[in-house]
């Protein structure tokens, strides 16, 4: 019993760093419709660049985290107004094959401007050691998986009761209603590419805490596709609901069966659900007319 | 239309040196190499490609070799064999003497058959491969114990020293390196008589070990071999520290790397490494760091890590090799010499190269060293010793 | 522009020009393909066998995603399977290539209806990923299936001959990726035209008017699977060929990205486009080098950082390629046509 727990809790750990990837991927998903393939990479870059700035003001780690959260937000809107805004119109294909080369060109800028060495965060949080039970969990571990609660929890609350996170909602069901009730849609659209970079960045930090600041970091991104699909891509509560499945699918996977199944199981589970449900767990039917 | 900017490109590019050896004309000797520059693998790659640097400035600063400068092109191949093929094609289409560097085994194997095909001679030292040797070239080369000694040579250590109570585990990633360290550690426990659990497998790339330390830890593991490259090493001893599990672990060559090290320093776990050239910080490599501060620039002084070490002894070796052949540079002379050399002195960073034996191998004499990641030392325990 | 020529015999309707003037341009398209080994030879031969081994397989990828609007990212891993299968087949069965490379076609194609019939029901990204999952999968598998595929060691392809050329030999194996390249476009080229072809579009634009129409979407979505895998196939199945070693790490996630960038660039929906798209990704390491040399920056001259800005410039310039045209090289090309057919009145 005490395995099972441990390995759930374990996959706990790292669904939580995919959630918070995949929360950004839900978030302007449901605001543009368009899919992020540079998510994971713009995570990498902002944890690159607040590393950066953390440095020159020797940030201890709570300041790193309101850094990343401030450079994300600002290099979200950046991106969004050089690359996607002038691509509005064009078909979604375009848009996210633009996104794929956003991605190409983060990847390559990282190891020009920072070098190719990883680099660990120095937190005592990393090696104190905590047990609930037969649960063993190191102390940057837990620091990971409160920050997504809380941001998850942040996200539900922010759609749920805010006028900002209403009126993203309304866009996004239909654009041409929010604009006559007079919501500013493409400012929205910004913001949302802001959001999800600056949840990117709180990724990258806990990312950096657990792991190590690499120019791979951007792999882990790659997980946030099934989290954000199982849960449906236009629910960012669903996706967060989703990483966490797919964390700790991959650890019982590992676990029970092995043979390197840990980072497919995530994919193998969605092929699984999305033949009974196409849209996902959460995730809204679209309706065409025809 | 294609055509014709075909064979426009293709005049652009000019004729190949006049002279009957690929690489070498009356005043330059043109060495390549196929390495990761770019993407998850560049670390080794830069690091070998500045080493290999070093050991031309070092000839270069000499007068070059009987009058000839040496130059090195460097196609990146990203460790994806499909682009190493290509990249060395276009080596030796723009004439090389000899091929210094040659990523990883998966990149090598899709080379060999241009290899075979033009008779490239090749110096194999970035990293070991069965392929190069199996069978046996008249123009192919290698540096390095393979992974079998290597692991050999530190679960002996264990089993004498540590004496470990359950069975010897072995982890590694799911590429023709990690194949290898399996096969490897599996063959040395069997050799030595040894308990042992079945060998787990973990994606490349992976960061997250706590699902698969958790199943050897059902198994009552006593030992552990761990097959990564750098992050792996971190990232296996947090999971151990976490679930308390004190057991002796071994690991590849890049354990011994300060990065590994430094990654590793939380974990408060102490690990053994094994590896046939010194560690680039250790005192023993102090002539080598040097040298780099004499002839490199200091873009590429960044770039030295313990690959760096590898590709300056393989490079070093056929500049002597070629050098011993005169003004008379033909690849057949150059193939010859590289097999004559019995004792070439590599100023302490491995045991003296010697490529006499019967797999046209050099430096096959393993050294083990215990890392205490905790207070940044590197502790020979052994010198180099041969166990074959 | 053709003004008054009306179609007399249905052989005429069909045909995939009645052009004569199309049908010299053509011919001489190919004779200028045939020549070119003996105009060019070593790395830039190898890299027109690329790009002929990528027109294959973006030509078939077009069936799928250009056609018939299933977006997919199952590249990577139709073309290991295709690869694998032909390795397979000339190693282990000793079968003769010009069966291994069709057969390795069939296979893929076959397979790939694992992956169809789950998705039938998805739209979209959510399909996209799908084939993404189905094509990990498939890496997987032959990554772990040692006593099959050699595991992380790799298959190695002996020296074998398709129609006499040899695959070892680069002017050999450019003619066999331009014969297998050559056939695939006209095999396409009249699919796209015959009621298949017609039902694909129609299931593209608009699958729900389709279907009233009387087009059965199952049939024509596991049709547009299976013709589109098994030319992939067919094109890793080249791949094979002509690294004549093949391991997991060949068939990487990038290619179906760079497959999917090859078809946007190209032009969505033609195949014309998809042969242009093709030559402009593989050549673009290549212009990318060009350019970089041009300023002096070689992988020579010790800058450590060059083949990453050669990464990040490849990046930049499909970035400016979809901003520019977004229909792609073949919507360049024509605008060009029809500015110059209708010069000196052109907008």
């Amino acid at each position: 019993m005490d395995y099972f727990a441990n390995l759930v809790a374990s996959g706990l750990i790292f669904g939580s760093l995919y959630g918070l990837i995949a929360i950004g991927f839900a978030v302007i998903y449901k605001t543009t419709g368009v899919v992020n393939f540079a998510q994971g990479e713009v995570m990498m870059f902002v944890l690159y660049f607040s590393w950066m700035v953390g440095t020159f003001v020797a940030a201890p780690l709570w300041l790193l985290l309101l850094i990343a959260i401030v450079v994300g937000g600002a290099f979200g809107a950046l991106l969004e107004r050089v690359f996607i805004r002038p691509m509005i119109g064009q078909s979604q294909f375009s848009i996210i094959m633009t996104t794929v080369g956003v991605a190409i060109v983060l990847r390559g800028l990282v190891p020009i401007f920072w070098g190719v060495e990883s680099e660990p965060i120095d937190a005592p949080l990393k090696s104190q050691l905590y047990e609930f039970g037969p649960v063993m969990m190191l102390g940057d571990q837990i620091f990971a998986l409160a920050l997504f609660v809380a941001i998850s929890a942040a996200a539900w609350a922010f759609f749920r009761f805010s006028r900002v996170g209403v009126a993203m909602r309304a866009a996004a069901h239909d654009e041409t209603a929010a604009l006559l009730m007079g919501i500013n849609v493409r400012r929205l659209q910004g913001l949302s590419w802001m959001i999800a970079s600056a949840v990117s960045g709180v990724a990258g930090v806990c990312y950096a805490l657990i792991v190590a600041r690499a120019p791979d970091m951007w792999q882990i991104g790659f997980q946030a596709f099934p989290a954000a699909i199982l849960g449906g891509l236009d629910s960012p509560l669903g996706s967060a609901f989703g990483a966490v499945v797919v964390g700790i699918a991959a650890s019982l996977s590992e676990g029970y069966i092995g043979y390197g199944l840990k980072e497919i199981s995530g994919f193998v589970i969605i092929i699984a659900v999305l033949m009974v449900r196409p849209y996902g767990l959460f995730g809204e039917k679209e309706l065409e007319r025809v | 239309m294609k055509a014709l900017t075909y064979v426009a490109l293709a005049l652009c590019l000019g004729t190949p040196a006049m002279a009957q050896t690929p690489g070498v004309t009356d005043t330059e000797i043109v060495l390549g190499a196929v390495l990761p520059m770019s993407g998850p693998a560049s670390f080794p790659g830069l690091g070998a490609s500045a080493g290999s640097r070093l050991a031309i400035a070092e000839y270069n600063a000499k007068g070059g070799i009987h009058g000839r400068t040496v130059r090195m092109l460097v196609e990146d191949d990203g460790y994806v064999p499909s682009r190493a093929y290509q990249g060395l094609v276009k080596l030796a289409d723009d004439g090389i003497l000899a091929l210094v560097g040659t990523s990883g085994g998966g990149s090598l194997g899709a080379m060999l058959p241009v290899i075979d095909e033009k008779k490239i001679p090749t110096m194999v030292s970035t990293s070991v491969s069965n392929a190069a040797v199996e069978p046996v070239r008249p123009y192919v080369f290698m540096l390095g114990a393979d992974y079998e000694d290597m692991f050999f040579a530190q679960i002996k250590y264990i089993s004498e020293h540590d004496k470990p109570e359950g069975p010897y585990a072995v982890i590694a990633q799911d590429d023709d390196y990690g194949a290898h360290v399996e096969a490897g550690v599996m063959m040395a426990v069997e050799k030595l008589g040894l308990p042992s659990v079945p060998p787990v497998r973990f994606k490349r790339g992976q960061k997250d070990f706590s699902a698969e330390i958790l199943r050897l830890r059902s198994q009552g593991i006593g030992a552990l071999a761990v097959g990564g490259v750098i992050a792996e090493t971190p990232g296996v001893l947090k999971e151990l520290a976490k679930l308390r599990m004190n057991i002796p672990t071994a690991h590849a060559h890049t354990g011994a790397i300060d990065m590994t090290a430094r990654l590793s320093a939380p974990y408060n776990m102490a690990y053994y490494a094994a590896d046939y050239v010194v560690p680039i910080a250790s005192e023993a490599a102090a002539g080598f760091r040097d040298l780099a501060r004499q002839h490199l620039g200091e873009e590429e002084q960044k770039s030295l890590n313990r690959f760096s070490l590898t590709g300056y002894l393989g490079t070093k070796a056929v500049l002597a090799a070629a050098e011993a052949c005169g003004r008379e540079l033909t690849r057949d002379c150059l193939n010859d010499n590289l097999k004559k050399i019995d004792a070439l002195d590599s100023g302490g960073l491995s045991s003296p190269l010697d490529f006499t034996n019967d797999r046209n191998t050099a430096a096959r004499e393993v050294q083990i060293v215990r890392v205490n990641p905790m207070e940044n030392t590197v502790e020979p325990l052994t010198g180099f010793v041969s166990y074959r | 522009m053709r003004t008054g020529h009306a179609v007399e015999t249905y052989g005429r309707l069909l045909a995939l020009t009645t052009n004569p003037i199309t049908w010299a341009w053509a011919g001489a398209l190919v004779a200028a393909l045939v020549a070119l080994p003996w105009a060019v030879s070593g790395h830039l031969l190898v890299v027109s066998t690329t790009v002929l081994i990528a027109t294959v397989g973006v030509v078939g990828l077009n069936v799928l995603t250009g056609t018939t609007g299933l977006i997919s990212l199952g590249q990577s891993g139709f073309l290991a399977i295709g690869g694998y299968a032909c390795g397979l087949l000339i190693r282990d069965l000793s079968l003769p290539t010009e069966l291994a490379v069709p057969l390795a076609g069939l296979i893929t194609g076959t397979l790939s209806l694992l992956i169809g019939v789950p998705s039938l029901r998805l739209k979209g990204l959510y399909l996209a990923i799908t084939t993404l999952a189905a094509s990990l999968i498939v890496i997987h598998i032959i990554l772990y299936a040692e006593p099959l595929t050699g595991g992380p060691f790799g298959l190695r392809i002996p020296d074998v001959s398709f129609l006499g050329l040899r695959i070892a030999d680069g002017r050999g194996m450019y003619y066999i990726a331009l014969i297998v390249a050559v056939l695939t476009v006209v095999f396409v080229n009249n699919l796209m035209r015959s009621r298949s072809g017609r039902a694909w579009i129609a299931l593209r634009d608009h699958d729900i008017a389709a279907k009233s129409m009387g087009i059965d979407l199952v049939r024509y979505k596991l049709l547009s699977f299976f013709v589109s895998s098994s030319i992939v196939g067919v094109a890793g199945a080249l791949m094979a060929l002509q690294l004549r070693f093949i391991t997991a790490d060949v068939f990487g996630l990038f290619l179906s990205i760079e497959a999917l960038a090859m078809l946007l660039v190209g032009g969505v929906g033609s195949v014309a486009g998809a042969i242009l798209g093709a030559a402009f990704i593989v050549l673009l390491p290549e212009i990318a080098r060009g350019l970089l040399a041009l300023v002096g920056w070689t992988g020579e001259t010790g800058s450590a950082h060059v083949f990453e800005i050669r990464a990040v410039v490849t990046g930049v310039l499909i970035i400016v390629m979809l901003r520019i045209e977004p229909d792609g090289l073949i919507g360049i090309w024509r605008r060009t046509k029809r500015y110059w057919l209708q010069w000196p009145l052109s907008v």
